[in-house]
């Protein structure tokens, strides 16, 4: 292995903020952990949507009292302070079981709350890190004693401890054992199309490719992936400690440029051949992806899945 | 084979299922159960394409697009479960009573609540003046002119109805959510806990030992009767369940300190859901009971009602246990634990 520097990437635990979760079919896929500070966003859509849910309350119920003529009046402001008693403490842990670990805020987020194990929350779960926020709330400031006292929850203490351990757990998900995650909506995928004439003759020439390690292959991907995001001048800077290596290593001329190399090792790698057999026309043009709905009689036809499959499914 | 040519011959297959997941998260009950077996096919062929990513050395967004669609994918599969009302009845009829008489943490916070309690009441008693220190002028005031009248005169039908809806749905508000906050303050390494209990006991204490010193005494002493028992044990209820949570942190019992925590949790919830039951039911006598011109011999019946209620709660349904429990617990061999769990669950009549 002639890269010393491209081994760290992947085999080490992963410095970011995401956690591996190992699920009933033993397959690892990975979870984004919610930050603190996401979590605050989803905390006061909530807020949004609970004194809404009070506004809107109090505009029907002052309407059906109007409407009855006085005779729900002696009701007085019974079920308003009833509604936001049950808001404030079980407005959480009910949609949390009820909508398998999502609040509306949260679902606006794209969060939710899972098991450290990675499974759905249960509803003692659900309601008891929601009672205990309270806990994480502290300390609380009274802002304003009159007419009605306002206090303002600070958060500190549940900042404090979800800072201190890996998962972003505050308190109440310590004594649960539970997470908030990140559900993603990724849509970019596949690999990109090199049409660049320069890239394409300068593969040509590389034969050399097959031979270069699976990380190092990554470690371009990756680069290629992300070229978009910088300037040239960047992007020979990045490209060139690699290069640098390749073209001494397999000899090419020294004034060749180190982004451009990297981008032909690309295209060599994963579209050459199928160029190659797509331009000469011959019997394995690239597949194009076969088209199916869902079947009615339950079963994936059999060219949607390739040999090695088989027998997962 | 090549990643560009997996990709082709797969992307059908997620497209399939990032479909069949977008049209399940809007409605679990909108595919047809060979469209659900289709999906758990489908999710577990991804699975597959996830764990062969490395061999086929697919390009990273790939992968992570392959993350995000498991991980979605496996969150509408296995889903939450919800309450199921026959398993809390009996956790909140059978199971809690039994483990309530031998928790150590709710006698000892019965016991320094009821301690401190009638040790202020004491105090407030034979030194009014303390009251006044301790709360203040105008605090005491206050608590004076609610006092000043008798319930003799306090409406009748339908106003006041709606007058106990209001008083009952305040006190449901402020005296559970007190509760609630003791509770969450016992997390913190019981402490918190402590502090409500020993603070709610020496004010109650001392104001109940005050009162009784000024001419309000009778209606005071009207007023706070039938309550007292939920109200009272609700509230030391709570500071336990806290405690419980609190020194879990610090009495680990050989496990790791936050094993030892979610277990607690697990056993905490039930204690502060039935003091939230003791909070309502004080709550609502609080607001009708009390406040009417009922004569004291009724509202004292009613306190001596729901104190026997909890006396047949706390000890009859907790002796009643009693029985089983007793029995030595030794150490189970793992043949014995390989034997019971392989053999079927005996059938129940």
């Amino acid at each position: 292995m002639g890269f010393p520097f491209f081994r760290v990437t992947i085999e080490n635990m992963p410095l970011d903020t995401s956690i591996r979760v190992l699920t009933p079919e033993n397959i690892a896929f990975e979870y984004r952990l919610a930050g603190p500070f996401q979590r605050l966003g989803a905390y006061l859509l909530d807020l949004l949507v609970r004194g809404l849910v009070i506004f809107l309350f109090c505009c029907t119920y002052s309407l059906l009292v109007t409407a009855s003529r006085g005779g729900l009046q002696f009701l007085g402001i019974a079920p308003i302070t009833i509604l936001a008693f049950l808001l404030d403490w079980f407005y959480g842990g009910v949609f949390e079981t009820f909508w398998n670990g999502q609040t509306p805020g949260k679902w606006a987020l794209g969060l939710r709350v899972v098991t450290v194990e990675g499974q759905p929350i249960n509803g003692l779960q659900a309601v008891l890190r929601n009672l205990l926020r309270a806990a994480d709330a502290m300390p609380v400031a009274v802002a304003i004693t009159f007419p009605v006292s306002i206090s303002l929850p600070t958060f500190m203490l549940g900042l404090l401890v979800a800072s201190c351990n890996r998962r972003f757990q505050r308190l109440g998900d310590l004594a649960t054992g539970t997470m908030v995650i990140c559900e993603t909506r990724e849509t970019a995928q596949g690999t990109l199309r090199i049409e660049d004439p320069q890239v394409i003759q300068l593969a040509e020439n590389l034969m050399a490719v097959a031979t270069l390690p699976r990380s190092t292959i990554r470690a371009i991907a990756a680069y290629v992936q992300r070229r978009g995001f910088f300037g040239p001048g960047r992007c020979r800077e990045i490209a060139s400690p690699l290069a640098e290596v390749l073209i001494r290593r397999w000899e090419l001329p020294p004034e060749t440029d180190p982004d451009l190399l990297l981008l032909a090792v690309y295209y060599r790698h994963f579209w050459y051949e199928e160029a190659q057999s797509a331009g000469a026309g011959t019997e394995s043009p690239v597949p194009t992806p076969p088209q199916h709905a869902v079947p009615a009689h339950g079963r994936i036809p059999a060219e949607a899945v390739p040999p090695v499959l088989g027998k997962h499914l | 084979m090549r990643a560009v040519e997996y990709l082709h011959r797969r992307q059908s297959t997620w497209a399939e299922l990032e479909s069949l997941c977008r049209r399940l998260q809007r409605s679990p009950r909108s595919l047809s159960p060979e469209e659900l077996v289709v999906f758990a096919k489908l999710y577990r062929a991804t699975c597959a394409d996830l764990a062969l990513a490395d061999a086929h050395q697919l390009p990273e967004p790939t992968v992570r697009y392959l993350h995000q669609l498991v991980a979605r994918a496996h969150n509408l599969l296995y889903r939450s479960r919800f309450f199921r009302l026959r398993e809390w009845l009996r956790e909140l009829l059978f199971r809690l009573p039994r483990r309530l008489f031998h928790d150590p943490y709710l006698r000892a916070a019965a016991f320094l609540f009821y301690g401190l309690f009638l040790f202020s009441f004491v105090v407030g008693w034979a030194r009014p003046g303390l009251a006044e220190a301790l709360l203040g002028r105008e605090e005491v005031d206050q608590l004076e002119q609610m006092y000043e009248e008798g319930f003799e005169n306090s409406g009748s039908g339908r106003s006041l109805v709606g007058q106990g809806a209001t008083r009952a749905s305040l006190y449901i508000s402020h005296n559970t959510s007190i509760g609630f906050r003791c509770f969450a303050a016992g997390l913190l390494m019981g402490v918190g806990g402590l502090f409500a209990l020993t603070f709610n006991a020496v004010v109650l204490g001392i104001i109940f030992g005050y009162m009784n010193t000024t001419p309000m005494a009778n209606n005071f002493n009207q007023f706070v009767t039938a309550h007292a028992p939920f109200e009272l044990t609700a509230i030391v209820l709570s500071a336990a369940a806290g405690m419980r949570l609190g020194f879990a942190l610090l009495v680990t019992r050989g496990k790791t300190r936050a094993a030892s925590l979610r277990e607690a949790g697990k056993e905490a919830l039930p204690v502060m859901m039935l003091a939230a039951l003791l909070f309502l039911g004080a709550a609502v006598i609080e607001g009708y009971v009390s406040p009417s011109p009922l004569p004291y011999a009724v509202k004292a019946l009613v306190a001596i009602g729901s104190a026997m209620l909890l006396a047949f709660y706390f000890v009859m349904l907790g002796m009643a246990g009693n029985a089983e429990r007793s029995e030595p617990e030794r150490e189970l061999s793992w043949q014995e634990i390989v034997q019971r769990e392989d053999s079927p669950a005996p059938a129940t009549r």
